[in-house]
């Protein structure tokens, strides 16, 4: 028991002395502050929910009709749950070689696990009903044993997403099983040929005539655990429970490249960089959701018409890659910086090598998301003149930038919420992407004339675009100035 | 071919290297000890323009490192892991590195071969990515990368460091192989006396950033070393 203390006190420090909080007082507090409102959301949303509920439902199945959003609930859950919870299983590598006992370290990883930020939203989510409505129905005793059978059912997803996860390690069948089991779900619903909503409505309803019943999902939970249990004791071994993978090298789509010489080895070489690495990754499968950024706003002619807001929606739609791509473009290469130094690459064909990868980022985006002319022309001069102000003035703009960047990034993490490599400056470099076309803009949009300010935009990204060379010039010099600040600062891991 | 003067450098206000004139000459193999903290890493990265010295210049043929760059291509190196691309297969990396060099698709395959037995077929067509190779296997890729496109200086900080005892004596082997071939210079750190006096024929130890003893190798020269450091 006393080992479970030394576990815990392990993990708060990890959490404590984590070099997430070594950044600068303002950003911590920024952070702070932005899960405290996303919480507050939370907590509103629900108590908000719950207190209004009888008038949301149809008189008669006011209950019935929340436990049926409840099925969604845990399906939604199962999901979430399943691309973004992890086993901390790396947690007990550092106890693995000495003298504890198996069973108390998969005992600790289990109950450590079951801690976790969904377990949290779950309890945020029914609280409130349970006391304001379920209570109003049934007594305060049976809306506590409502509360806790929900969050045993929560459990319940918890373990089993724990083994489903760890037999995927072995079988990717496992993901393909508990695809369809959602689409089952989901679909035979919406198709109308069962309501799972609905049986997991009557299920409650009669767990709540016959409390008895609640010992069932009380024996799931027992029984997950058990099975995550056996299946850990006996497999209590780094490679196979660890998340770490011995990659296979494949072949590269892009080796074309290679014909454009130096700058093409370069481009190839950050191209693998964003495929082969964790961060990185996330970058790119977020990049579809930005640029379906403009579903948003561009259908809603309220924003349309106050078009300073709709410039900003244009930048980030052509310029989300380009951005995460350019800004930590060195940073990105901290691992090994001091290699290019000294390697003798010739600086301008890396520089050039940059701009030209970002610039086909950035043409592509434009081209991915021309369809978003369909609300409007309007919107099509917009996303082009954003598109080659992004184009001509914000690359070079945002490279040159880029060399204040003085920490390495750690690649192998993922990048949400992942704030690792990244101070102030990062933020600072962010804001003139976003300011300076504003300023450029809203003086025309004043004196009634917004369409010109959009074709001055584009003029200006376009007349940009013919002083390359000279800005190459000028971030090849910067870097040259900076680059022992920057290889330093590279070379302090984390 | 190197040329070393008044080369100090201080990190908050204390020396870490001060070192007054030191001439390496071509084609000699140049060691260097000292205990950690000594300042051998430190004057690497100077020499290499990693770093930005305080006072003092470091001359490669007679041109300063901090202000040219034409010295980058006769000079290999490998000082640690920050000069290994760890999402590349070791393919993909000398492919790299040769390419920058200016060296052809045959002329780093003929490079590879060479390197062989020193890699001892666990490097090549493992289909593995750097990152998961154990600390040897990625010593000696780096160390093979610093040899690449017929270097006129090589510069190994540590290169003994995690490898197994063949490849141990293979790389002397190796090392003194393409000094008498192709008459390079090497620079070389290490925390292990036997492997300096079997490969370096001038040792330099460094104390707290100066040079305290400047030993052309001889038979007793590892017993001198070894009576220095018993402190």
């Amino acid at each position: 028991m006393k080992l479970i203390w030394f576990f815990l006190s392990h993990q708060l420090k990890k959490t404590r002395r984590s070099t997430i909080w070594q950044k600068s007082v303002v950003l911590n507090i920024i952070l702070v502050l932005v899960a405290l409102l996303l919480i507050a959301e939370a907590v509103g949303i629900s108590l908000l929910l719950a207190y209004k509920w009888h008038e949301i439902a149809k008189e008669g199945e006011i209950l019935s009709s929340f436990y049926k959003v409840m099925a969604y609930f845990f399906v939604g859950m199962l999901s979430m749950r399943f691309f973004m919870q992890q086993l901390p299983a790396m947690e007990i590598v550092h106890y693995q070689n000495l003298p504890i006992r198996k069973s108390t370290l998969v005992n600790f990883m289990l109950i450590k696990g079951k801690f976790n930020f969904f377990t949290f939203l779950t309890l945020i989510f029914v609280t409130p009903f349970a006391f304001l409505q379920v209570a109003y129905y049934h007594g305060n005793a049976l809306a506590i044993l409502w509360l806790i059978g929900m969050m045993l059912i929560d459990l319940t997803i918890n373990y089993f997403i724990f083994y489903i996860k760890k037999q995927m390690v072995s079988n990717l069948k496992v993901v393909a099983f508990l695809l369809a089991i959602i689409a089952l779900l989901v679909g035979g619903e919406m198709l109308k040929w069962y309501s799972f909503s609905s049986i997991f409505a009557q299920a409650i309803e009669a767990m709540m005539n016959q409390p008895v019943l609640w010992s069932i999902p009380l024996i799931l939970v027992l029984l997950m655990y058990y099975a995550d249990y056996r299946f850990l004791i006996t497999r209590l071994y780094l490679e196979e429970i660890g998340s770490k993978k011995t990659e296979m090298v494949q072949g590269n789509r892009f080796n074309y490249l290679r014909r454009f010489g130096l700058i093409g080895e370069v481009m190839l070489l950050d191209i693998k960089l964003f495929m082969r690495n964790k961060r990185t990754k996330t970058i790119l499968f977020l990049t579809p959701i930005f640029l379906c950024y403009g579903f948003l706003f561009y259908p809603n002619d309220d924003y349309s018409r106050d078009g300073g807001f709709m410039i900003f929606v244009g930048m980030f739609i052509s310029g989300f890659l380009m951005l995460n791509y350019l800004q930590h473009a060195f940073a990105y290469e901290g691992s090994y910086f001091d290699m290019l130094l000294s390697s003798g690459i010739n600086f301008r064909d890396y520089i050039q090598s940059k701009m030209v990868l970002a610039s086909a980022v950035v043409v592509l985006c434009y081209l991915v998301t021309l369809p978003y002319f369909f609300f409007g022309s309007e919107i099509l001069l917009i996303n082009t003149a954003t598109f080659l102000f992004n184009l001509g003035f914000i690359i070079p703009l945002i490279l040159y930038m880029a060399t204040y960047n003085t920490k390495a990034m750690v690649l192998t993490r993922g990048s949400a919420f992942n704030y690792q490599g990244m101070s102030a400056t990062h933020w600072l470099v962010i804001l003139p992407v976003f300011v300076l076309p504003l300023l450029i803009y809203l003086p025309f949009k004043w004196f009634g004339n917004a369409t010109l300010g959009l074709i001055v935009l584009g003029s200006i990204g376009i007349i940009s675009l013919f002083f390359r060379s000279f800005y190459i010039d000028q971030i090849h010099q910067q870097l040259t100035e900076r680059k022992y600040k920057m290889s330093s600062g590279f070379r302090e891991k984390n | 071919m190197i040329h070393i003067e008044n080369l100090t450098k201080s990190y908050s206000g204390v020396k870490v290297l001060d070192i007054d004139k030191l001439e390496i000459t071509k084609g000699s193999s140049f060691g260097l000890v000292g205990n950690n903290g000594a300042g051998k890493t430190t004057l690497f990265r100077i020499v290499l323009d990693l770093l930005r010295a305080d006072s003092g210049t470091v001359l490669i043929n007679d041109e300063n490192v901090a202000k040219t760059e034409n010295w980058k291509k006769i000079t290999g190196s490998f000082l640690d892991q920050g000069f290994l691309i760890d999402f590349l297969s070791p393919e993909e990396f000398f492919d790299f590195i040769g390419k920058v060099r200016g060296l052809s698709s045959d002329d780093i395959e003929l490079h590879l071969q060479n390197m062989a037995e020193f890699f001892n077929g666990e490097i090549i067509g493992k289909k593995k990515l750097i990152r998961n190779l154990s600390m040897g296997n990625q010593q000696k890729i780096g160390v093979a990368a610093a040899l690449m496109g017929n270097p006129e200086i090589v510069v190994l900080d540590e290169p003994f460091n995690s490898l197994d005892p063949t490849t141990q004596i293979r790389l002397i082997k190796l090392i003194n192989k393409m000094k008498t071939e192709k008459n390079i210079t090497f620079l070389i750190s290490s925390h292990d006396l036997n492997h300096v006096t079997e490969v370096c024929e001038r040792i330099v130890v460094l104390h707290e950033g100066k040079m305290v003893h400047d030993i052309v190798t001889q038979e007793d020269t590892l017993d001198e070393l070894k009576a220095y450091f018993a402190v």
